[in-house]
């Protein structure tokens, strides 16, 4: 019965609850906007907006070719007939440029460049095409304007009529997808630059770029120059997209007397346009070394003082020094005597910079210090001086202490000593009403 | 069945009986006296919804096809072709009912990470820019007469520091939601 009666109970308040849900629900609504909006990647454009000759030799038709977005059309003549050969230089040199009125950041690519003479004058002229300016790989960034230019140039070999050069120039811009640029340099790579050598070195590169990219390396410290092979400038690598690529470079010794004074480990940067530059490794050096300026000389330590600090259990030692060289680190080394025997209780590096040391937590002894010096060689040695302390009796240990007791308020002064609170504050006199006050004398 | 038992059954039948008897003499005595009244009873009714006539295009935007605007619901379809395009409207949204509601939560969605870069959508009501979800809001839309006008608006940016969409075409599914709801 009980439980027929809880049942119905449950069951109102579910349905009271319901309703009042309901009711609730009823009194909030939505407002919903739905919107279906296509983004249409940008139909502006990289393009050619201007060709101009500007310098040109025996050109006697072709001075304004055509062109449009992404290309040249070429139809030149040049006079061999009326300029004999002799001395003569043929060429037409046109500036382009080259304007990405786009979002977008391009690479410029090997371009299309197709020139030909025609079928009766193939055999007797070369045409040498040469595009300045602009570097395969180079970036283009938005709203960016390039301006560099074509020669053409042609080497008839003999006297004719006009020699007729056509063809087209067709740009290769491409938007780099995501990608990278790595490059690395086996490790362990030695190489001896000793006596005007040039060393040689290996790089390899990947370029996981959708486009093909141009780089270079070079040495990170002025000393030494990454070369090509005859010592001169390095130049430009041309790596396709997605190719992994082994290169040769080389480095010589700058240094005007031949001589450093140590081994030299060099780190390699790679730069390309467009990417930020990178470390890829790096190659060691054998190099002359001149026996006489080879720093064997340590640094020289003196003065090691020590000063007691105010401070209970503290201390301050100073010191000063030379070398030759750069000071890379002082060690101090804290010995205690303990009846009549020596044992080291610290042991501490500071930089070569520094030249004193703050010592706390000085029990009650006698200690001595030694400072050691490295430098940046390798060259070490201890001071000459020993300096040493005597903590003052009563800093350290509580053994000295003696307890007066006040029955009343007592205005007290002390003379002839010093006294410590329990704070270790120095004090001199007062007044005291507490009964059973310690002090430390 | 016990004596207790039957005690108590037969005290609830006089107490029935009782109830009974007084019941019938009171509708006995009052049935003399007339009291007449008429009570007006008001229903109560919510009532938000967006007013299709108030529907407009701000100056500069790009065109947008005709919306279906369905009760609470708006639906637009618009193109942006390139960059520094936007599209920009404005409808009201109105509480004929007879409570006061409030804006509760504003949610925004359909921009990821990789198209905020060059994409952005703003919501405004009430004066204020809404460019994130935003919940925790309380604000008044009077019950009546209340009329608040919000406006949506999609700019493709122009900037040239910005990340730009390598796909020819990127289809945004825009969702905004308003949520009232009375105190």
């Amino acid at each position: 019965m009980k439980k027929k009666s809880h049942l119905i109970i449950s069951i109102l308040v579910v349905i009271i609850f319901s309703i009042f849900t309901v009711g609730y629900a009823a009194l909030s609504s939505d407002l919903n906007f739905f919107g279906n909006v296509l983004i249409m990647r940008s139909t502006k454009e990289i393009k050619i907006t201007a060709v101009t000759l500007i310098d040109s030799k025996n050109l006697v038709s072709g001075q304004i070719p055509t062109f449009s977005n992404t290309q040249i059309d070429f139809d030149l003549s040049f006079n061999s007939d009326v300029n004999p050969k002799k001395d003569q230089t043929y060429y037409a040199e046109y500036q382009v440029t080259l304007l990405n009125e786009t979002y977008y950041s391009y690479t410029y690519d090997t371009p299309t460049f197709n020139l030909q003479t025609d079928a009766s004058h193939q055999s007797t002229v070369s045409i040498t095409k040469t595009v300045s300016g602009i570097n395969v790989g180079d970036t283009i960034a938005p709203g960016a304007q390039v301006i560099y230019t074509i020669k053409i140039e042609i080497d008839p070999t003999k006297n004719d009529a006009p020699y007729p050069v056509t063809g087209s120039y067709i740009t290769n811009l491409t938007i780099p997808t995501t990608g990278q640029l790595v490059g690395s340099i086996p490790a362990g790579s030695t190489g001896d630059v000793t006596n005007n050598q040039i060393a040689s070195f290996t790089a390899t590169v990947i370029n996981s770029f959708a486009s093909a990219r141009t780089f270079t390396l070079e040495s990170t410290k002025t000393d030494f120059s990454v070369t090509n092979s005859t010592g001169g400038a390095i130049g430009n690598f041309t790596i396709s997209a997605g190719e992994t690529k082994t290169v040769t470079f080389y480095v010589k010794n700058n240094i005007p007397s031949g001589y450093v004074t140590s081994p030299q480990n060099l780190p390699i940067r790679m730069t390309s346009s467009g990417l930020s530059n990178q470390i890829i490794g790096s190659v060691n050096l054998i190099v002359p070394i001149d026996p006489n300026l080879v720093d064997t000389d340590p640094p020289v330590i003196s003065n090691v003082t020590i000063t007691q600090s105010t401070t209970p259990y503290n201390a301050t030692l100073t010191w000063a020094a030379t070398d030759d060289n750069t000071i890379s680190s002082f060690t101090i080394i804290t010995y205690k005597e303990t009846s009549g025997s020596f044992s080291e209780v610290s042991r501490t590096t500071t930089a070569g910079t520094a030249r004193s040391y703050n010592l706390s937590g000085l029990s009650e002894s006698t200690y001595y210090f030694t400072v050691f010096g490295t430098d940046s060689l390798g060259n070490t040695a201890s001071s000459t001086d020993i300096a040493n302390a005597t903590t003052l009796p009563g800093f350290a240990t509580c053994s000295s202490n003696i307890t007066f007791d006040w029955y009343a308020s007592v205005t007290f002064s002390i003379s002839n000593m010093t006294a410590y609170d329990s704070n270790n504050q120095n004090i001199t006199n007062g007044t005291t009403t507490l009964l059973n006050q310690s002090f430390f004398i | 069945m016990s004596k207790t038992n039957q005690a108590q059954v037969v005290l609830t039948s006089i107490f029935g009986v009782i109830i009974i008897v007084m019941s019938v003499g009171f509708a006995t005595l009052t049935s003399q006296l007339n009291i007449n009244g008429n009570v007006a009873v008001k229903s109560s009714n919510y009532n938000v919804y967006l007013d299709d006539t108030s529907y407009q295009i701000a100056a500069g935007s790009q065109p947008i096809e005709p919306p279906t605007i369905l009760g609470t619901t708006i639906t637009y379809n618009a193109t942006l072709n390139q960059p520094g395009e936007f599209i920009e409207f404005s409808i009201n949204v109105l509480n004929q009912g007879t409570m006061d509601t409030y804006l509760k939560a504003i949610t925004l969605g359909g921009i990821t990470d990789s198209y905020k870069d060059y994409i952005s959508y703003v919501i405004t009501y009430n004066s204020v820019e809404y460019t994130e979800t935003t919940t925790d809001l309380n604000v008044l839309l009077s019950k009546d007469t209340g009329l608040e006008t919000i406006t949506i608006k999609v700019v493709y940016s122009s900037s040239l520091d910005e990340v730009m969409p390598t796909e020819d075409e990127i289809e945004l599914n825009l969702i905004c939601v308003l949520d009232y709801a009375t105190q």
